[in-house]
């Protein structure tokens, strides 16, 4: 980047002694060299009459220029685009309108219909903390070569509100800053399937304009992927459009809640092919990236609490970065209303009222998705039977119970059919220890939890 | 170059040329106009690296060339030779000879070599719409578009296609008009957003003409053809909100006034209203009851009761008086209705029986 800022104020440097001032004013202002490629150089212009003029007019004096600082150019081609003009420290302007009350809710709506993609997301405001480098690293891979990289379809998953939205989108809207002419789509796959839906009813003209529609991409994003569970003509779609992409060295990306291989009625194709490139998850940051992100937001927010209130926070907030947000957004509003920074106990109380209260689910309901997990009636649980079928659901019920749950054996006994608490300790004994060798069970017992 | 031509025809597009030269550059050259010979015709071009217009007018060309001349002199000329039915303009080195029956005019031009190339669009979509609909369509929205560029993407018009429409839409954040104009050609896949100054150069030489124009867009750029005229601008590069999301879909307070009662309300109380032109709404269906008050402290304050139809929720809001104004005049019925949605959220307003022009204005803090 430095490197074609550099040559490029070198050349205006050397132009603006051939040109008269006012000429080097008006078609030169707002230029940049977007990329060097191979000889190759791409001019960044601010609109097509410079465009015009500079490849009519200046050509051959900028390529003179150009090759006097850097022997091997060869060319150069001219883009319309947006350049961001150096930012010059203005005082916030007093709007007119500032002060009249409420703005039209338009701020999040800044989508782009072509591809999707929200500009607001990208990797300047994106932390890297251990719980994420892993995903961070895959990105940044792809972003050197797209679609030729081993790290095709990549695939991310981590629970809700730990960033992959906002790493997927960063990858599409880098993607686009840096190749112009990749051609970028981000969906969610509930989109894609309302699209497809759409196209059925419609008939076979619209079905084609689909299936053309996503095959022509560079780089296709789907996020939400768990939600094509179930649909299975959707899937099907994808598993066609996958192939197509993959098969042309498109990069794809896909973002999920959970890995591939626990998505329930995903199609086992599309399982293999999600595992055939990257899978990486998010994990829950850490205390030090916790940190980091609360320092960051609260600085684009213009607010500098104390530090003790962000360790604090940080410290005592588990979970995921969005109820970080929440938070801090409360404290930032509290602290507006009062007028001043809060203390530390003002904020012991307001976390406390926040922190979601732990999911609280009776025995029963916990034993009934188990009981729909295995499709055996809920009542045989509970009655005195030792029938293989109904004896692994109840011993995983119990296993969950205690492990997830923290109920204690007495209660567990005596709610699945007054056994005794020794029988309860034996059987979560029994699938601890099972779950080590058998990989299925792991499964299962993965697939259930991932139900609560 | 050697030319007779029609004295109206021509000063008719000089006058709008010039509106588009650039008026305080620092190169000289884009305050000018250009004249090109074209076999049977003379094209006028000018430009000011934001618009860039080219007319075709008849004329006798003698001997052929160019030149570049200061646009508003050479308008200034014109104008003030009205009796003359036809000039002739004769160029040698940039020298520029007006001669009428009457006056011999002298003017020093630019070398027509440095005047910039106007772009043409050969890729991208087009469209076709009849020349006075995209104008109405654009001056619907117009008032509406936000007049700093601080955000040059909502000090635009940005223009869509969607079902059986051409919609227009502008907003400032406090307000939004959008207006649909019925479309009858092929699917248009991007929108475009087109910066507020442009496209008003664009609509006022479009409104002496009545014909279809030929719209061609790209990512980077517009260009509006006609018979006799081309047009081309920039256009943002960005997105524009998606505001179709703000549109309430229901409302919990509906008023049905004259506009004309409105207006006249309106002028009235703006007369009294601070300086955010706060106009308070006292609304109650049950007691049929319409009170729109403002207040001044320094001057004094107005209460009227405006004759209403109204159905739903009691209400209190304020509503910012000149917004109102503004949509007022650009709806042909006569009469509007106002939908709210409590005191904190967008109020609506249309014309009666009119769903193809849609105003949300936001309310002021009380």
């Amino acid at each position: 980047m430095t490197n074609n800022t550099q040559l490029w104020e070198k050349t205006l440097f050397e132009l603006e002694g051939e040109l008269s001032r006012a000429n080097f004013s008006t078609w030169f202002k707002n230029t940049a060299i977007l990329k060097q490629d191979d000889g190759m150089v791409v001019v960044g212009v601010p609109n097509e009459f410079v465009k015009d003029w500079l490849q009519n007019k200046f050509h051959k004096t900028i390529l003179r220029s150009l090759r006097n600082l850097s022997e091997n150019i060869r060319g150069i081609e001219y883009t319309v685009c947006k350049i961001d003009e150096p930012k010059v420290e203005k005082k916030p302007q007093v709007l007119v309108g500032s002060s009249q009350g409420a703005e039209l809710p338009l701020v999040d709506l800044y989508i782009n219909k072509e591809d999707g993609l929200n500009p607001r997301y990208t990797f300047n405001d994106f932390i890297i903390g251990s719980f994420n480098e892993l995903a961070y690293a895959a990105s940044q891979a792809i972003l050197k070569k797209v679609g030729t990289n081993v790290y095709n379809p990549l695939f991310i998953y981590g629970n809700t509100g730990l960033g992959k939205t906002h790493l997927i989108q960063a990858i599409g809207n880098e993607v686009k800053k840096h190749y112009p002419n990749k051609r970028v789509f981000y969906t969610t796959s509930e989109k894609f399937s309302v699209d497809y839906i759409n196209s059925v009813q419609q008939g076979s003209k619209a079905m084609a304009s689909f299936k053309n529609k996503y095959r022509v991409y560079d780089l296709l994003i789907m996020d939400d992927i768990q939600f094509l569970s179930n649909k299975e003509k959707t899937q099907e779609e994808l598993f066609h459009i996958f192939n197509e992409l993959y098969h042309n060295n498109k990069q794809i990306i896909f973002s999920s809640d959970k890995h591939p291989n626990y998505i329930p009625a995903l199609e086992a194709r599309l399982k293999s092919r999600f595992s055939a490139g990257m899978i990486v998850d998010i994990q829950e940051p850490e205390y030090e990236s916790r940190l980091a992100i609360l320092r960051a937001k609260a600085e684009t927010q213009k607010f500098f609490p104390p530090l003790e209130i962000i360790e604090y926070l940080a410290s005592s907030v588990q979970g995921n970065i969005r109820e970080l947000e929440g938070l801090l957004n409360g404290i930032i509003c509290q602290s507006e209303l009062r007028n001043r920074n809060l203390t530390l106990n003002e904020i012991k109380p307001f976390i406390k009222n926040t922190a979601k209260p732990k999911k609280l689910l009776s025995v029963k309901e916990i034993v009934k998705v188990v009981c729909d997990f295995y499709s055996i009636e809920e009542s045989f649980v509970y009655e005195k039977t030792r029938r293989k079928e109904i004896l692994k659901p109840r011993q995983i019920a119990m296993f969950i119970l205690r492990e997830d749950f923290n109920i204690s054996y007495p209660t567990i006994g005596q709610k699945l059919g007054g056994r005794d608490h020794t029988t309860v300790m034996h059987s979560c004994e029994k699938v601890k220890s099972d779950i080590k060798n058998d990989l299925s069970l792991m499964q299962e017992v993965d697939q259930i939890r991932a139900m609560f | 170059m050697d030319f007779t031509c029609n004295r109206e025809i021509i000063q008719k597009c000089i006058m709008s040329a010039d509106r588009v030269t650039s008026k305080n550059s620092s190169l000289p050259i884009l305050s000018s106009v250009l004249l090109t010979t074209n076999s049977k015709s003379i094209i006028i071009r000018a430009t000011n690296l934001e618009v860039g217009v080219e007319f075709q007018i008849p004329a006798d060309v003698k001997r052929d060339g160019n030149v570049a001349i200061p646009g508003a002199l050479f308008s200034n000329i014109l104008t003030s030779i009205p009796d003359e039915e036809t000039i002739t303009i004769s160029v040698t080195d940039n020298v520029c000879k007006i001669i009428t029956k009457t006056k011999n005019i002298t003017i020093k031009g630019f070398i027509p070599d440095d005047f910039p190339t106007i772009p043409v669009i050969n890729e991208g979509e087009s469209f076709t719409i009849q020349s006075q609909s995209f104008i109405q369509g654009v001056k619907a929205v117009l008032m509406s578009a936000a007049v700093s560029d601080i955000k040059p993407e909502i000090s635009s018009v940005y223009i869509y296609q969607k079902e059986k429409y051409l919609i227009f839409a502008a907003t400032d954040s406090f307000r939004l008009a959008e207006k649909k104009i019925n479309y009858t050609g092929g699917h248009i896949s991007q929108g475009v957003i087109i910066p507020i100054k442009n496209i008003i150069e664009i609509i006022k030489i479009f409104e002496s003409i009545n014909e279809n124009i030929l719209f061609k867009i790209t990512k980077t750029q517009i260009s509006c053809v006609s018979k006799s005229v081309y047009i081309t601008s920039r256009v943002i590069q960005g997105v524009y909100p998606d505001y179709e999301q703000i549109l309430p879909k229901n409302n919990t307070t509906e008023i049905l006034v004259l506009k004309q009662d409105l207006i006249n309300t309106i002028k009235l109380s703006t007369l009294f209203s601070d300086k955010f032109n706060k106009i308070q709404f006292i609304i109650n269906p049950q007691q049929k009851k319409c009170l729109i008050t403002t207040k001044n402290s320094d001057i004094g304050e107005t209460e009227s009761n405006l004759t209403a139809t109204m159905s739903g929720e009691p209400i209190e809001i304020s509503l910012n008086g000149k917004h109102l104004f503004d949509c007022l005049n650009t709806i042909d019925q006569d009469s509007i209705v106002i939908q709210c949605n409590g005191f904190n959220k967008p109020a609506v307003i249309r014309g009666v029986g009119d769903q193809s022009f849609t105003y949300l204005t936001m309310p002021l803090t009380k």
